[in-house]
C-alpha cells in the first residue's frame, strides 16, 4: 500500500477502536455561523456506535458555541497502537444527561477528578451525540 | 489471507479456552475455601500466575458502608492491608459508588490534564480545590480495571488489578477480571455468613450451656428455699392461733391494719391462786405446770373452734365468730360447751398435779359474754396483733373476776343465745365502766337434759377409781346399784 494513501469509510471499524479510548488526545475543529474556525484538544472521543461519537460537555466553551450555531465538526484521533491518524466528518445530533453512555463518561471523569481533588468542580453536563459522516485514515 | 484469519481466529479459541479453564480451576480452588483471607489472596495469586496481573486487590465494603477496606493485596511492596478508601473517591471509590465496572487505559495522562484544568481554574476563578488524595495502591498507576462485587444487586466490595503499563488490559480482559471478580463475591459472600454462623452457633451453645447451669442451680435453690419457707411457717404457725394463722395463709386474712365490727362471744379464764404459786416454785417445775395447762385448754378451745387471742401467763382469751362463724347462737353454745369441758379437765389436771405433789388446787374463774366487738390487726404497720376489743371485751373480763371458783359466769346477752341448751342459774348484776347500766349474770350449772348436748354419761377417774356411768346402756340397774354400795361399803 502507498504511504499516503486515504481510506474513506462512513462507519466505525474494529481498527478505528483503539483510537476511541482517550489514549492520546483528539483535536475538534469548529466554525462560526461567519465561518470563523476554532480548533482545541480534548482528551477523548467517545465511541457510540458504528455511525455515532461522544464527546463530554463539562463547561460552555467556544466550540459549543460554534456548534450551537453550525453544527458540523471535524475531528482527529489517534490509534496509540499502530499511531495511525484518523480523521472524521462529524455532524452534531443531540445532548443526553442520562443513560449508560452519561454514566460512563461520568464514572471516568469523577474517578479522575475526586483523585485530583476536583470533585463537584468538574462535572459532566451532558453527552454531545455527533452522527459519524465519514472516516478518512491518514497518513 | 484466509489462512491467516482462520489462524487468528483459531488462536483466539484456543485462547478463550485456556482461560476459561483456568476460570474454573480457580473458582473452585476458592470455592472450596470458607476462610475469607484464604479466598481473597487465592484469587489474587491466581491473577498473576494465570493471566499476569501483577497487581492487584481486594477492598471489602465496610459495615458502616461509607468506605471501602483493602483485606488482600498482590504484588506490592507495602501490603497496605486496612487501607481504607471513601466511597466516590478514585476510580475504586467510583466504581462502588456507580456499581459498575470501569477499564482507564491512560491514568496518567488523564490526571496530568485534570492537573493544567485545575490550575485554570484557579488562576480564572479563583474558585478553591481541594488537594489530591492518596489513594492505596501504585503511585504511578496508568491501566487499570476496577470491578464491583455484587451479590443480588447489594455492593460487597471491590476487586481492582492495575498496572503501570499503560493500555495493558483490553476487553478480553475485562471479561476474566469480571467472571473471576463474581466468583470471588460468592465466595467471600459464603466465607462471610459461614463465619457469622459459626458466631451464632458459639453464641447459641454458650447461652444452652449457661442455661441449662441455670435451671439446675435453679430447681435446688427452689427446693432449698421452700424447705427454709416451710420450717419457718411451721415455727411461725405455734404464735398463732390456727384459725388465724390458716386465714394468712390461705390469703383470705390480708396483712395490714383492718378492723371490723362483728357479733363475737368472748371468754376469759384465769387460775386463782396461781400467781401465789409463781414464787413459792422452782422455774422448772412452773414452766411444766403452766405448759401442761394451756396445752390442755387450748386443744379444747381448738376442737370447739374457738379462736385463741392469747395467754397472758395463766389468763386465757378465746373468742368464737372470727374469722369464722357458725352463727350467734352456735358460736356462744359452743364457748360454753369448751368452757363445761375445760372444767371437766381441769378437775383432772387437779389430781394429776396432787400425785406430783404440788398441793396449793388451782381453781379456774371463767367469764362469757355475747356481742359486736371491734376485731382484725391492730397495731403498727410493722407489728401486728390480731385481737379484738371492744365493752364487750371488758364485760367478759369484769365477768370473769366476778365468777365464783370453778364456775362460768355469763352475761345476760349470752344468756339469752344458750338457754335452750344449757341450765343457768340468776346471778349477781355487774356493773362496768363504759355501759352505763349494770349487767345482769348468770352462773352455769350445766347442760339441759333435752340438749342434744347433755351427755348422760360419765366418765371420771382418780387414782385407785376409774368411774365409767352411761345411764342408757345399763339394763340392770339393780346391779348397778350393788356394785356401787360395795365400793362404798369399803370405803367408809
Amino acid at each position: 500500500m502507498p504511504a499516503n494513501s486515504f481510506e474513506k469509510t462512513n462507519m466505525i471499524e474494529n481498527q478505528h477502536l483503539p483510537a476511541l479510548e482517550g489514549m492520546f488526545p483528539s483535536w475538534i475543529t469548529t466554525s462560526s455561523d461567519s465561518g470563523e474556525p476554532n480548533t482545541t484538544v480534548i482528551s477523548q472521543i467517545w465511541f457510540v456506535s458504528a455511525t455515532e461519537v461522544a464527546l463530554s460537555f463539562q463547561f460552555f466553551n467556544k466550540t459549543k458555541k460554534n456548534i450551537s450555531q453550525n453544527p458540523y465538526a471535524f475531528a482527529t484521533i489517534v490509534n496509540p497502537n499502530s499511531f495511525d491518524m484518523y480523521n472524521l466528518e462529524l455532524e452534531y445530533n443531540r445532548t443526553e444527561n442520562e443513560g449508560d453512555l452519561f454514566d460512563e463518561m461520568d464514572m471516568k471523569l469523577e474517578a479522575i477528578a475526586s483523585m485530583s481533588g476536583m470533585s463537584g468542580i468538574f462535572e459532566l453536563k451532558g453527552a454531545d451525540i455527533y452522527s459519524v459522516l465519514s472516516i478518512t485514515k491518514i497518513i | 489471507m484466509m489462512n491467516n484469519g482462520v489462524d487468528d481466529l483459531q488462536s483466539q479459541l484456543d485462547r478463550r479456552n485456556k482461560e476459561i479453564e483456568i476460570i474454573e480451576k480457580v473458582a473452585s480452588q476458592i470455592n472450596k475455601n470458607l476462610d475469607l483471607e484464604k479466598i481473597a489472596t487465592t484469587m489474587l495469586v491466581s491473577m498473576d500466575r494465570y493471566f499476569d496481573f501483577k497487581h492487584s486487590m481486594i477492598l471489602l465494603l465496610d459495615q458502616t458502608e461509607s468506605f471501602l477496606k483493602v483485606i488482600a493485596t498482590h504484588g506490592y511492596k507495602d501490603e497496605g492491608i486496612g487501607a481504607e478508601v471513601e466511597i466516590g473517591v478514585g476510580i475504586i471509590g467510583v466504581v462502588a459508588k456507580k456499581k459498575k465496572l470501569m477499564r482507564m487505559a491512560n491514568i496518567g495522562s488523564q490526571r496530568r490534564y485534570m492537573q493544567t484544568i485545575k490550575k485554570q481554574i484557579e488562576l480564572k476563578d479563583k474558585a478553591e480545590t481541594k488537594k489530591e488524595i492518596h489513594l492505596p495502591g501504585l503511585a504511578n498507576a496508568e491501566s487499570q480495571v476496577a470491578i464491583p462485587m455484587l451479590m443480588e444487586d447489594e455492593l460487597i466490595g471491590v476487586f481492582a488489578v492495575e498496572s503501570d503499563k499503560v493500555n495493558i488490559f483490553d476487553k478480553s480482559d475485562e471479561m476474566i477480571i469480571r467472571i473471576l471478580a463474581n466468583q470471588t463475591a460468592s465466595a467471600l459472600q459464603n466465607a462471610k455468613l459461614y463465619k457469622l454462623e459459626q458466631k451464632r452457633l458459639e453464641e447459641l451453645d454458650r447461652a444452652h450451656a449457661e442455661l441449662a447451669e441455670l435451671n439446675a442451680n435453679l430447681e435446688q435453690k427452689v427446693l432449698g428455699r421452700t424447705q427454709e419457707l416451710v420450717e419457718l411457717s411451721t415455727k411461725l404457725a405455734k404464735y398463732f392461733s390456727p384459725q388465724v394463722y390458716e386465714s394468712i395463709f390461705s390469703g383470705k386474712l390480708d396483712v395490714k391494719i383492718q378492723t371490723q365490727r362483728k357479733s363475737l362471744t368472748v371468754f376469759f379464764c384465769d387460775l386463782q391462786g396461781f400467781t401465789q404459786l409463781t414464787e413459792r416454785l422452782e422455774p422448772e417445775t412452773l414452766t411444766e405446770l403452766l405448759t401442761e395447762y394451756l396445752t390442755e385448754m387450748s386443744k379444747i378451745a381448738i376442737k370447739w373452734g374457738g379462736t385463741i387471742d392469747k395467754f397472758i401467763g395463766d389468763a386465757i382469751l378465746v373468742f368464737f365468730g372470727d374469722p369464722e362463724t357458725k352463727g350467734k347462737k352456735e358460736d356462744a353454745v359452743a364457748c360454753v360447751c369448751m368452757a363445761l369441758e375445760m372444767l371437766d379437765r381441769l378437775e383432772e389436771l387437779r389430781e394429776i398435779w396432787l400425785q406430783k405433789g404440788f398441793t396449793k388446787s388451782l381453781k379456774a374463774r371463767m367469764g362469757i359474754h355475747s356481742g359486736v366487738c371491734t376485731v382484725g390487726n391492730f397495731g403498727s404497720e410493722d407489728r401486728l396483733d390480731y385481737t379484738v376489743i371492744g365493752n364487750g371485751v371488758n364485760l367478759a373480763a369484769r365477768l370473769e373476776t366476778n365468777a365464783e371458783p370453778n364456775k362460768i359466769l355469763i352475761s345476760e346477752d349470752t344468756y339469752l343465745l344458750v338457754k335452750d341448751d344449757v341450765k343457768c342459774l340468776k346471778s349477781k348484776e355487774i356493773s362496768v365502766k363504759g355501759l352505763s347500766y349494770p349487767v345482769q349474770s348468770y352462773e352455769v350449772s350445766g347442760f339441759s337434759s333435752n340438749s342434744s348436748l347433755y351427755s348422760s354419761k360419765l366418765i371420771k377417774s382418780i387414782p385407785g377409781l376409774s368411774l365409767q356411768f352411761d345411764p342408757d346402756e345399763i339394763e340392770d340397774n339393780e346391779r348397778a346399784m350393788k356394785l356401787i354400795s360395795e365400793v362404798l361399803s369399803r370405803l367408809v
